[in-house]
């Protein structure tokens, strides 16, 4: 099992009053599957994101990451979880404007402190499975949104993670390109690559095999589809 | 992160905002310049005091009735009381002081010095005993100097300065010409080497007579300068106590009462000096601390907009793996590099204005080493400590709320 939660809730206080973004989720994915999280903005579905992606702790209850328990630990303990197990894909690419889509790739290695010459190495590596391998020197300002989304994949896949999450992927890109990038999912997922997809377009929720729908910060629904 | 790696993010930083970068090390830039500046400036006025402005050979005391610097008025009325140095009390000190090597005597005063229908004024008229010890690097460039029994005979023979040989021949030969100094006619026999000037002021527009001829000529009632040059380094002491006692026997002290003359040697000019420059080196460090801190401040608050308009950055590192410290590392570096970036362009300038103070005044002022090393280390210090707050600000950012920054 990679992931399981156990009654998993955020809480906030806004103004003396309590709001749940999440309330009591329980959820299992297996390794390798290509999985969707959708709901309408304010389902809780983001949070659901930041907490399976470590950038937040839970409230309450618990988070089994390659059944280990992380939903308590502190932050530089997280910061190391997200560098070598998850892979971000944000809707607004989160490139750094003023580097290269090489030295982008490269980042979070980085951080798990690999040498510059094994970096650019792989770097290049990653970015030659996503076909942007020609663009390697160019900055995210000369390229198009659709290759500044293949240049942020290859940096979410670089440190080989467990786990893919990309929110809202196809966002800010035209239905053709967004299509592209949703193949290269399902390349990846062909290949062994564990993807979870969060999004409120349905066409996107389509095409992953399992859709768990969130509302009200509960799970809703849990449907697998084909696969 | 290794340092190497946050230095390079730090120098594209930098790099990408080089106007606002320059600018906000202003402070810093005019800080170090100010600091090399006055630095070099002490340092050289240093050794220029101790080898020019005194100008007193090796090893080299003076007795004279008024001390080198009198620092008032009233001091100055007092000395003027002074019993007289005299040629009794040369003729004892020669007897007496056994660690002197070679002893002077020599008086001054100022004339008019003519040869035919040119003349000049204000000539700095010497009147010496031989061994001449003062001035210290006194050479005869062109004929002769006048010998010990010249002297015993008060010979009326001169030697002038370079200058004002100069002045009064121009290109003719002086030796042999019959100049007045003061409208007594003199024998000139020789021409000194030329010796420069000290503080502005010529050291080669003088003559010098016989000691002998010159109280014949300006009397007796003034109070000769006796130059001794003791043995060697380690006889100075001796050589001063020696002469203090034979001054104090003749002029019949007390025990208790003080010296009513003054021992002088190289050293009570370098240390007034000192006081001075030392007083300039405070009030200079003071200011320059103070606009260090401003600067600081500055390089604090661009740190801080720096850290909110890369506030997504933050977030997108910190989403990719970055711990807290090495986002403070990173901003930290970021300050380092940018206050002694301005430190290392400060120095620059003030070794150009040293190389400017240089070449415009006499005053050596030559960058030292010492002054470079320590103005880093501060811009260094000064970045360091400005940093902290800004690079902490940036280290505990929510990557969350960083992500959504817009």
């Amino acid at each position: 099992m990679l992931i399981r939660t156990e009654g998993l809730t955020k809480r906030y206080e806004v103004g003396g009053e309590e709001i749940y973004a999440l309330r009591d989720v329980d959820l299992s994915v297996q390794r390798n599957e290509y999985m969707a999280i959708t709901g309408p903005s304010g389902s809780g579905k983001s949070t659901l994101m930041n907490l399976l992606g470590c950038l937040d702790t839970p409230s309450r209850g618990s988070y089994f990451l390659n059944d280990h328990e992380v939903s308590q630990l502190p932050d530089d303990r997280l910061a190391e979880i997200r560098n070598k197990e998850i892979g971000f894909v944000f809707q607004t690419f989160n490139l750094l404007p003023r580097a290269s889509a090489l030295h982008n790739v490269e980042l979070p290695l980085v951080y798990s402190g690999v040498s510059r010459e094994e970096r650019k190495e792989r770097a290049m590596q990653v970015l030659k499975s996503v076909e942007m391998a020609d663009r390697a020197s160019h900055r995210p300002n000369e390229l198009s949104g659709g290759q500044r989304q293949r240049v942020a994949i290859a940096r979410a896949l670089i440190n080989r993670p467990s786990l893919i999450l990309a929110d809202e992927p196809t966002g800010n890109l035209d239905s053709k390109t967004g299509d592209e990038i949703l193949r290269l999912f399902e390349k990846l997922h062909t290949d062994g690559q564990t993807i979870l997809v969060v999004t409120h377009e349905k066409k996107v929720a389509e095409r992953a095999h399992r859709v768990v729908a969130i509302m009200d910060g509960r799970v809703a629904s849990d449907i697998r589809q084909k696969g | 992160m290794p340092i190497l790696e946050g230095l390079r993010i730090a120098l594209r930083a930098l790099w990408a905002n080089k106007l606002r970068s320059i600018l906000t090390v202003l402070g810093n830039i005019i800080a170090i310049m100010s600091i090399i500046a006055v630095m070099s400036v002490i340092q050289g006025m240093n050794s220029y005091v101790e080898n020019k402005v005194a100008g007193l050979g090796a090893n080299v005391f003076v007795v004279q009735r008024t001390p080198f610097i009198v620092t008032s008025h009233d001091d100055f009325e007092k000395y003027q009381k002074r019993r007289r140095i005299t040629l009794d009390d040369l003729a004892e000190i020669r007897g007496a002081v056994s660690a002197a090597r070679f002893i002077g005597a020599y008086d001054s005063s100022s004339a008019k010095v003519r040869y035919k229908e040119r003349y000049v004024d204000q000539v700095d008229v010497q009147g010496q005993d031989l061994p001449i010890l003062l001035p210290a690097n006194f050479e005869v460039a062109k004929g002769r100097l006048f010998s010990r029994t010249e002297v015993d005979r008060s010979r009326p023979l001169v030697v002038l300065g370079s200058e004002l040989a100069d002045k009064l021949f121009e290109k003719a030969d002086p030796l042999g010409k019959e100049i007045r100094v003061a409208d007594t006619p003199y024998t000139v026999i020789g021409v000194a080497k030329e010796q420069g000037s000290v503080l502005g002021v010529s050291q080669d527009k003088m003559l010098m007579m016989p000691l002998t001829a010159y109280q014949k000529q300006f009397g007796t009632l003034g109070s000769i300068s006796i130059p001794i040059e003791a043995i060697s380094k380690e006889s100075m002491p001796a050589a001063k106590d020696e002469t203090r006692v034979v001054m104090r026997v003749r002029h019949r002290l007390k025990p208790n009462q003080e010296d009513d003359f003054a021992l002088e040697s190289s050293e009570s000019l370098t240390d007034f000096w000192k006081q001075i420059s030392q007083a300039i080196f405070m009030t200079a460090s003071g200011l320059v601390a103070l606009s260090l801190v401003v600067g600081g401040v500055v390089i604090m608050n661009i740190m801080l907009v720096s850290v909110t308009e890369r506030t997504r950055e933050i977030g997108i590192r910190k989403a990719l793996g970055a711990k807290r410290r090495h986002v403070l590392w990173q901003f930290l570096i970021e300050a380092i590099t940018l206050s002694t970036l301005g430190g290392v362009i400060g120095v620059l300038l003030g070794w150009v204005l040293c190389a400017g103070i240089q070449a415009a005044t006499p005053i050596p002022a030559a960058l030292s080493l010492p002054s470079v090393v320590l103005a880093l280390v501060i811009v260094f210090m000064v970045g360091l400590i400005f940093g902290i707050y800004p690079a902490n600000r940036a280290a505990r950012l929510d990557p969350i709320e960083a992500l959504r920054y817009e």
